[in-house]
C-alpha cells in the first residue's frame, strides 16, 4: 500500500463526539469553538476568556487580567477592556444538527408524515378506493349494488359484503380485533384450517342464497370467499382454483366421510337435478358416490361413468348412424352429415333436440299409398293413426279437393278409385293396419306396385315397426308402441360447450362412422379430453373448466353461468 | 480469510435452506388453509419486528445483548429471507388497491435500500484504504480550512518574490473554488479522476510560463491539491456510507406503521375469513 | 595552572537533569553522607564522575509530616535514600486504595447500567460531584514538590496499620526502579524534617556499575527479595528444593538494558527514522555460545534471525519468556552436536533480565526436569534450515503477520498493549459506532480517537492499550492514575486527577487526553483563577460495565478488536479470519 496517501496530519488531543446531538455552525468553516453549542442547540459562544480582578496590595480599583488558558493561546497581547469584559469575543454561530440527529428527525417526520397520511386516507372522502384491495368484479360494482345494502353513506359498496365498512376506522378497529381468530390469536393459524364459512360468506349468501348445495352427502360445508375471489381486477370474478375442489376431493378422510353419510341417504336424496326440458341420461350413481380421492383431471380423474361401467342407450328408436352417415344423399341434393340432423342451439353449447318432424320426417314420410305420396298418417300415438285410417275415403275425399278437384262427384270418383286401388293391395284396412303398424322389412315397401322407377319420393318406410318398437297389448287391440326415450344431455355431471370446440372435427370424438346399434354410447371417453386438456396437452384442466360445484338444489335453481 | 468464507457459507446455507423448505411446504398449507397469506405475513412481520430490533440494540450498548457483527449478520439474512417471503405473501402478483400498492413500494425501498447497503458497505472500506488520506469525518472541514488556508498563502507569496501574478491569478480563476468545500461528490464515488486530472492537466500548461521559483510553488499546490482531492474522496465515499441509512431507517418506519394498518385493515375486512 | 575541566563527553541526559536547583554545596553536602562518602570516586568512570551524578540524577526532596513519598502499585524508576527524619512503610495489608487516589473499582449494578439510557449527561464532560468527591483521608497542598499528597490523620493509620521504621541511610525503592516493577508498599513522611535523596534510575545504575559496595548491597536485597519467589513461578525451576534452588539464586546474574525512557526518546528516533533492528543492545546473539538461559522479568526483547542480508523479527518476548533454553537442553543431552544460539535477541527500549548460566542449569536445574517435559531436540532439518520444527513455527509470529506489519508493531512499541485498539480498514465503513458505543458507556464521553498510525490495512487507534509496562504510570503526583484490580486495566480517578498531564505527555501512544470539565449545566469549571479544570481522561476498558469493551462488541462488521500483543498468535488468526 506504498502508493496510499498520508493521513493528514490534525490535533489529535481533542476526542470527535459523534454522539452529541449539536455542532458549532463554524464547523463547516473549519474553526469550530471549543464551548459546543448547549443541548437545546443555542450557541453558547460568550468571549475568550473570563477575566479576573486582581487587587494588589494598598490598590483601590485593581487590573483586570486575562485568563486565557495557555493550550488557546494563553493571555491575550491586549488584556480585558476596563470594564473588566474580555476584549476577544468569539463570534457567535447557527448551530448544526450533527448528521444522527438529522436521522433521527427525518425518522420523525417520515414517521409523522406516514401517519398523517393514512389519518387523511382513512378519514378522507376517497377512503374506500384508498383502502380497497384492488378492483371490484363487475356484478359488484355499481350504483345500483352499492344500493343493495344501506351502508355508510357514500360509499362505494364495500359494506354490502364487509360488515366494518358499515362504520369508520373506529369500527374497522372494533371488527378486527372481533374476528375469531384475531390479530392477537396468530397462533390459531397453523391449526390447519378448513375452509367454514365465516363473517364474509353470511354477506354472500344474502343475495345468493341456496349454499347448502354440491352434493347432499357433503359433510363439511366450503367457505363462499376461498373458491370466488374478489377485488382480483374488474370483469368477471377468476374460476375458482382447483386447490379449493382438492381440499375435498383430495383428502381422503373427508372423502371418506362422505361416503358414509351417503350410504345413509335415500337414493331418492341425490336425483336433484332440474333437467330444464332437456332429456338426461340418468347414469346410475355409484356405490359408493362420487368419493374417489384424486389429483388432477389429466391423472387420476375417474373415467366417466358411460365407458368405464359400458353403459348402453336403452332408447326404443332404432338409428343407425353409420348407415346415415355413409354418403346418403337428401332431396336437396346435400349428403348426409352430422350437421344435417344435429342443429346447434341458441347458446351454441348444444344441439337441438331430435325430433320426427325437423330431422326425420324429410326422409322418413310415413307414405303408405305410393300414388298418394302426400297422404300421411299423423307420427303420433296409435289410436290417432286408426283414426286416419279408418277415416281414409274422407281423408282421399279431402286430398282431392287440395289438388283441385272441387266438384263433388269428381272428388267422390277420386275417393273410389282410390279406395279400390288400396283394396287390391291390402284386401281390407284391417290388414292395412296391421301394415302400418307392424311391418319393419323395409325391402317390403307400401308402396308395392308402384313402378320401380316411380317419381314419387322413395318413402323409407315400411311401418311403424320400421322404427319403433311396436308390440301388442294396447288398449283397443291397439299395438303398444314403446315409449322413445332419446337422450340429448349425457354428461350430465360436467358441462361441455361444443361451439368452444369448434376446431375440434365431430368424428374425432364422436365415433358415430362405426355405430349401427342404437346401444351404442357415441360419447368420447376421459382419453379423448385429456389429450388437449392437460398440462401436456396446454389447454386449460382445471375442475372448474368443465365442473360447477353449485349443483341445482332447493327451492332456489341456480343457473348455470354461462361462460 | 478461510474461516470467515466458511462462517458466510453457514449463513447463506441456512438461507437457502429456510427458503426451499418454506417454498416447498407452501403448497403443502395452500392445500390444508386456504389463506395462507395469513401464515406468511405474520411470519413476515414479526421477522421485520426483529429486524428493526438492530436499531435498538444499537442505542444500548452497555448491555451484553451479544456482539454487533452477530446481529447484523442475522439482519441481511433474515432481511434477505423476508423477500422470498414477501414474495409468497403476494402471490407473485402486483397489488391491485392503493394502500397495497403502496406497501409494496415501502418494502422494496426499504429492500433495495438494504442490499445498496450491504454492496457499499462491503466493497467502499477497500477503496477508502486503498487511497489512503484516512481522517475522521468530523475533522474534513478543519483539514479542509487549513490546505486552502495553506493554499492561498502559497498562491500570494509568488507576488511579491516573482513580481508577477501568474500563479496567484491562476489560483483565483481554477484552484481557489476547489479549496472552498467539498469538490466532485459523484465523480468520488463513481472512481472517475477526470475533474483531477484536468485540474493537473490546467498545472501542467500553466508551469510553461513560469520560473523557476514559481514552478516550485507550483508543485507545492499540486501536492495541496492532491491532498484536498483525496480529502473529497474520503468526504465523499464517507458520507455516502452514512446517508443511505437516511433511506433505510426512516422508511423502515414507515413501512411498520403501514403494515399495522394493513393488518388492521386484513382483519377488519376479512371478519374472520380464514 | 587554572584546572581546565575536559567534560568528557557527558551523558545526554545530563542536558536535562533531574533537578535543574542542585547546587554545589548540596553535592559537597552529600558526598560527606554515607554510602557515598565510602564510595571510592576514582572508580568512576571520566563521563560520568560521582559528582556529576549525584548533581544531575539526584534532588533532595523534603517531606511534612505524613506526605506520601511512594504508593503501593505506583510505577516509578526513582530510588531513595532517606538523609534526615524518618519515614514509614506501611506493611501488608496496606492502605486502602482510596487513600492512595485510587478509587476502588466496582462493576455497575444492572439497574444502575440501564439508567444510563435517560441519566447521561448530554453536555460533553460533565463531572457531578459525587464523581469528584472522594473521602479518601488525605488531602492534596503544597508539598515539597508543587502538589503533594498528606495523610489526614497520621495517628491513626499508625494506629490501625502495621508499618516498619526508616531512618537515616536505608535505602529504598531500588528494585522497582531497577526492574520496572510496581512498588510494594507505601511509604510516608513522619514529622516535619523529613529529607529525602531521590536518585533517578539511570544514576542508580552509574553507582552501581561503579560501587562495588552497593552493588553488593542491593545484589544482595534483589536475590533475597524478589529472585527467588520469581524463579519459583518459572516451570523449570519447580522442582529443586530450597538447597537446589539458593545454589541457583546465588550464580544467577541479572541486568538491566537499554533505556526507561524509551517513551520519549523512540518517538524521536522513530519520527527522524534513525530507527533499525541493528541498532538495538542485543542481549545475546545468533551464533554465540549458549551462555546461559535468559529469563526477561520486565520490558521487551526482540527475537531475531538472520534472513539474506538482514534480520527477519520472529516475534518479541516480554515479562516471563525465556531465551536459550531450547539450545542449552539439546547441548546437555546432546554434547558431541552442541549448537549455538538459533536467533537473536535485542532490547526495544528497555529489558530487564535474569540470566541463569549454563553450567548451574546442567549441574542443578535440568536433571530436576523429567525427559518429556524438556524442550525437543533440534533436528539436523532444522539446523541446516531446510525444514522447521512445531516449536520454532508457534514463536514465529513474523511469518504469520509479515514483515512489515511485524516492523510497524515494533516500531510504534505497540507489542506493549493488552489491550490494543486494532481496526482492520478493510472492513471499517467508518460508521463511528464504536465511538458511539463508547460514549453512551461513558456517560456521553468517549474515550479514543478513532485514528492512529496505518500499516496497509491495520490501524492502531488512540486509545489506551493498557500496557504491560505503562508509562503514564510513572510520575503521577496524587496516585489517580493506577491499575485496577478487576482485570489490570489503566484506569484514572477524577476524584484525584489534578491535571496537570505528565501522564497524558508520557504516553508514547496519545491515548490519555486532557479534557476540560464542566459542571452539570454545560458550563466550564474553573479554579478561583478561572482557569479551566483539566481531567485525564482515557479508555477504561469499560471495567466498570459488564460485558466487555463495548467498542469492540459494537463493531457490525467485525472490524475492530482489542487485542492482546503480548500474544501475537491470536493478533495473527484474527488478521487471517
Amino acid at each position: 500500500m506504498k502508493d496510499q496517501l498520508p493521513s493528514p496530519d490534525f490535533d489529535r488531543s481533542r476526542y470527535e463526539r459523534p454522539n452529541q446531538d449539536w455542532e458549532c455552525g463554524w464547523t463547516c468553516d473549519g474553526c469550530p469553538c471549543r464551548i459546543g453549542p448547549s443541548p437545546a442547540g443555542k450557541c453558547r459562544a460568550t468571549a475568550e476568556c473570563r477575566p479576573v480582578l486582581e487587587k494588589k496590595e494598598g490598590e483601590e480599583k485593581g487590573r483586570w487580567r486575562c485568563t486565557r488558558p495557555k493550550e488557546h493561546g494563553g493571555p491575550c497581547a491586549d488584556g480585558p477592556r476596563p470594564d473588566g469584559n474580555c476584549a476577544c469575543p468569539i463570534p457567535t454561530c447557527q448551530p448544526r444538527r450533527s448528521l444522527r440527529n438529522q436521522r433521527g428527525r427525518l425518522c420523525l417526520a417520515i414517521t409523522a408524515a406516514t401517519a398523517a397520511l393514512l389519518l387523511i386516507g382513512f378519514f378522507g372522502p376517497w377512503r374506500w378506493h384508498f383502502i380497497s384491495a384492488g378492483p371490484v368484479s363487475s356484478h359488484h360494482h355499481g350504483v345500483a349494488f352499492s344500493q343493495l345494502r344501506h351502508s355508510w353513506p357514500g360509499e362505494e359498496g364495500c359494506g354490502a359484503c364487509h360488515s366494518a365498512a358499515h362504520g369508520d376506522v373506529r369500527e374497522w378497529v372494533r371488527t378486527a380485533f372481533g374476528t375469531r381468530p384475531g390479530p392477537l390469536q396468530p397462533h390459531r393459524f397453523p391449526g390447519g384450517a378448513t375452509s367454514e364459512m365465516t363473517e364474509l360468506d353470511r354477506h354472500c349468501v344474502a343475495c345468493h342464497p341456496g349454499h347448502a348445495f354440491h352434493q347432499p352427502n357433503v359433510t363439511r360445508d366450503h367457505s363462499c370467499s376461498a373458491c370466488h375471489r374478489e377485488h382480483q381486477g374488474p370483469g368477471r370474478m377468476p374460476a375458482p382454483r382447483d386447490t379449493e375442489c382438492l381440499s375435498c376431493h383430495g383428502n381422503g378422510s373427508v372423502m371418506e366421510a362422505s361416503l358414509k353419510k351417503g350410504e345413509q341417504l335415500p337414493p331418492a336424496a341425490f336425483n336433484y337435478r332440474h333437467t330444464s326440458g332437456r332429456v338426461f341420461y340418468q347414469v346410475p350413481r355409484p356405490e359408493q358416490g362420487y368419493t374417489k380421492v384424486f389429483k388432477s383431471f389429466a391423472e387420476d380423474h375417474p373415467e366417466f361413468q358411460l365407458h368405464s361401467q359400458r353403459l348402453t342407450d336403452t332408447n326404443s328408436l332404432r338409428f343407425n348412424h353409420a348407415l346415415h352417415l355413409s354418403g346418403l344423399v337428401q332431396k336437396n341434393g346435400q349428403t348426409l352429415e352430422c350437421a344435417s340432423c344435429h342443429q346447434p342451439d341458441a347458446a351454441g353449447a348444444h344441439f337441438q333436440a331430435i325430433t320426427y318432424a325437423k330431422h326425420c320426417q324429410g326422409c322418413h314420410a310415413l307414405q303408405f299409398d305410393a300414388r298418394n305420396p302426400q297422404l300421411r298418417p299423423p307420427h303420433g300415438d296409435p289410436a290417432t293413426v286408426r283414426a286416419f285410417l279408418r277415416s281414409l275415403p274422407t281423408q282421399y275425399a279431402d286430398l282431392a279437393r287440395r289438388s283441385g278437384l272441387t266438384a263433388q262427384p269428381d272428388t267422390e270418383k277420386f275417393v273410389t278409385e282410390q279406395m279400390r286401388h288400396l283394396r287390391d293391395r291390402v284386401m281390407n284396412g284391417e290388414n292395412l293396419e296391421q301394415q302400418i303398424f307392424f311391418a319393419a322389412d323395409p325391402s317390403k315397401q307400401l308402396a308395392a306396385g308402384a313402378a320401380p322407377n316411380h317419381t314419387t319420393e322413395r318413402a323409407r318406410f315400411a311401418g311403424c315397426a320400421y322404427c319403433h318398437e311396436v308390440g301388442p297389448g294396447g288398449v283397443d287391440g291397439l299395438p303398444r308402441i314403446a315409449p322413445v326415450f332419446t337422450p340429448d344431455r349425457w354428461l350430465i355431471r360436467g358441462e361441455f360447450h361444443h361451439a368452444k370446440h369448434a376446431i375440434v372435427a365431430c368424428k374425432e370424438c364422436h365415433t358415430a362412422a362405426t355405430s349401427r346399434q342404437t346401444s351404442d354410447i357415441i360419447i368420447p371417453a376421459k382419453q379423448s379430453c385429456t389429450e388437449c386438456h392437460s398440462p401436456a396437452g396446454g389447454v386449460a384442466h382445471n375442475c372448474a373448466t368443465c365442473h360447477s360445484y353449485h349443483t341445482v338444489h332447493g327451492p332456489h335453481a341456480h343457473q348455470h353461468a354461462v361462460r | 480469510m478461510k474461516g470467515f468464507v466458511r462462517r458466510r457459507l453457514l449463513w447463506v446455507g441456512l438461507l437457502v435452506a429456510a427458503t426451499i423448505s418454506v417454498v416447498s411446504v407452501f403448497p403443502v398449507w395452500a392445500g390444508a388453509t386456504t389463506r395462507t397469506a395469513y401464515l406468511t405475513g405474520w411470519l413476515l412481520f414479526g421477522l421485520m419486528v426483529l429486524l428493526t430490533g438492530y436499531n435498538w440494540f444499537k442505542k444500548i450498548p452497555y448491555l451484553p445483548l451479544g456482539r454487533s457483527e452477530l446481529w447484523l449478520q442475522f439482519h441481511i439474512y433474515v432481511g434477505l429471507f423476508t423477500g422470498v417471503l414477501f414474495l409468497l405473501h403476494v402471490g407473485g402478483r402486483w397489488p391491485t388497491g392503493w394502500f397495497e400498492l403502496v406497501l409494496t413500494i415501502l418494502y422494496l425501498i426499504v429492500m433495495a435500500s438494504g442490499v445498496l447497503g450491504i454492496f457499499i458497505s462491503r466493497g467502499w472500506p477497500k477503496r477508502l484504504t486503498a487511497r489512503g488520506g484516512e481522517v475522521p469525518f468530523e475533522r474534513i472541514p478543519v483539514i479542509r480550512r487549513e490546505l486552502r488556508e495553506r493554499a492561498e498563502a502559497l498562491a500570494l507569496s509568488t507576488v511579491p518574490e516573482a513580481k508577477s501574478a501568474t500563479v496567484a491569478e491562476f489560483y483565483l480563476r481554477r484552484v481557489h473554488d476547489f479549496f472552498g468545500g467539498p469538490r466532485n461528490f459523484l465523480s468520488h464515488l463513481f472512481e472517475i479522476r477526470l475533474p483531477f486530472n484536468a485540474l493537473q492537466s490546467d498545472f501542467t500548461d500553466l508551469k510553461r510560463f513560469l520560473n523557476e521559483r514559481e514552478k516550485q510553488v507550483a508543485d507545492q499546490l499540486m501536492a495541496l491539491v492532491r491532498q484536498k482531492d483525496g480529502l473529497d474522496y474520503q468526504h465523499a465515499l464517507q458520507l455516502t456510507l452514512r446517508l443511505w441509512l437516511f433511506i433505510h431507517i426512516p422508511i423502515t418506519y414507515s413501512l411498520m406503521l403501514w403494515a399495522i394498518a394493513h393488518i388492521v385493515l386484513v382483519y377488519g375486512f376479512s371478519a374472520g375469513a380464514r | 595552572m587554572d584546572t581546565v575541566h575536559f567534560v568528557i563527553d557527558k551523558p545526554q541526559r545530563w542536558d536535562s537533569s533531574f533537578d535543574p536547583d542542585m547546587s554545589e554545596a548540596a553535592v559537597t553536602r552529600l558526598l560527606g553522607i554515607r554510602p557515598f562518602s565510602e564510595m571510592d570516586v576514582t572508580k568512576f568512570s571520566k563521563r560520568t564522575p560521582l559528582r556529576g551524578i549525584l548533581k544531575n540524577d539526584a534532588r533532595i526532596r523534603r517531606f511534612k509530616n505524613g506526605e506520601i513519598i511512594v504508593r503501593a502499585g505506583d510505577y516509578g524508576s526513582s530510588a531513595f535514600l532517606v538523609l534526615s527524619g524518618h519515614a514509614r512503610v506501611v506493611l501488608n495489608p496496606g492502605l486502602p486504595a482510596s487513600m492512595l487516589g485510587r478509587r476502588k473499582s466496582q462493576r455497575k449494578g444492572l439497574f444502575e447500567i440501564v439508567a444510563q439510557l435517560w441519566t447521561n449527561p448530554r453536555d460533553p464532560e460533565v463531572r457531578t460531584q459525587a464523581e469528584l468527591e472522594q473521602d479518601t483521608g488525605v488531602k492534596s497542598r503544597s508539598g515539597s514538590q508543587g502538589a503533594g499528597v498528606f495523610l489526614q490523620d497520621v495517628p491513626r493509620i499508625l494506629d490501625e496499620h502495621k508499618t516498619a521504621t526508616m531512618s537515616a541511610g536505608d535505602f529504598f525503592g531500588e528494585i522497582a526502579a531497577l526492574s520496572r516493577t510496581s512498588r510494594t508498599a507505601t511509604i510516608f513522611a513522619v514529622g516535619d524534617a523529613t529529607e529525602l535523596l531521590e536518585i533517578r534510575w539511570q544514576g542508580l545504575r552509574d553507582l552501581l556499575r561503579f560501587d562495588d559496595h552497593l552493588r553488593h548491597h542491593i545484589d544482595r536485597i534483589y536475590r533475597e527479595r524478589t529472585l527467588a519467589t520469581h524463579l519459583r513461578e518459572i516451570p523449570i525451576f519447580k522442582r529443586l528444593n530450597d538447597e537446589q534452588l539458593k545454589r541457583v539464586i546465588a550464580q544467577t546474574q541479572f541486568g538491566t538494558y537499554g533505556d526507561y525512557d524509551w517513551s520519549g526518546d523512540y518517538k524521536r528516533l522513530a519520527r527522524e527514522g534513525k530507527h533499525s533492528p541493528e541498532k538495538e543492545t542485543i542481549i545475546a546473539q545468533e551464533g554465540d555460545y549458549p551462555n546461559g538461559v535468559v529469563l526477561i522479568r520486565s520490558g521487551f526483547a526482540r527475537l531475531s534471525q538472520r534472513f539474506g542480508h538482514g534480520h527477519r523479527t520472529l516475534n518479541y518476548l516480554g515479562a516471563g519468556c525465556e531465551f536459550g533454553l531450547r539450545e542449552i537442553a539439546h547441548n546437555w543431552r546432546q554434547r558431541t552436536d552442541a549448537v549455538p544460539f538459533q536467533q537473536t535477541l535485542r532490547v526495544i527500549g528497555y529489558t530487564h533480565v535474569i540470566v541463569v548460566p549454563t553450567p548451574v542449569m546442567e549441574e542443578v536445574v535440568l536433571p530436576t526436569v523429567p525427559p518429556e517435559d524438556l524442550p525437543a531436540l533440534f533436528t539436523p532439518g532444522e539446523l541446516a534450515e531446510t525444514e522447521v520444527s512445531e516449536t520454532t513455527r508457534k514463536l514465529d509470529a513474523g511469518a504469520k503477520i509479515g514483515p512489515e506489519l511485524m516492523e510497524f508493531l515494533t516500531e510504534n512499541r505497540y507489542f506493549n498493549g493488552t489491550s490494543s485498539m486494532v481496526i482492520d480498514l478493510e472492513r471499517c465503513t467508518r460508521c463511528d459506532d464504536c465511538v458511539r458505543a463508547c460514549a453512551t458507556t461513558n456517560e456521553g464521553n468517549p474515550r479514543f480517537l478513532r485514528h492512529g498510525q496505518i500499516s496497509g490495512r491495520i490501524m492502531v487507534a488512540n486509545s489506551c492499550m493498557h500496557c504491560a509496562d505503562p508509562v503514564c504510570l510513572i510520575g503521577c503526583p496524587t496516585g489517580a492514575i493506577h491499575r485496577g484490580q478487576i482485570g489490570g486495566e489503566v484506569l484514572v480517578n477524577q476524584a484525584t486527577c489534578i491535571g496537570c498531564s505528565i501522564c497524558s505527555n508520557n504516553c508514547p501512544y496519545e491515548a490519555i487526553r486532557m479534557v476540560e470539565i464542566r459542571e452539570e449545566d454545560g458550563a466550564f469549571m474553573v479554579d478561583k483563577d478561572m482557569k479551566p479544570i483539566v481531567k485525564a481522561t482515557k479508555c477504561d476498558k469499560c471495567s466498570d460495565q459488564i460485558g466487555g469493551p463495548a467498542c469492540e462488541r459494537s463493531c457490525p462488521h467485525g472490524a475492530l478488536k482489542r487485542m492482546d500483543m503480548n500474544n501475537l498468535d491470536a493478533f495473527a488468526k484474527w488478521l487471517h479470519r
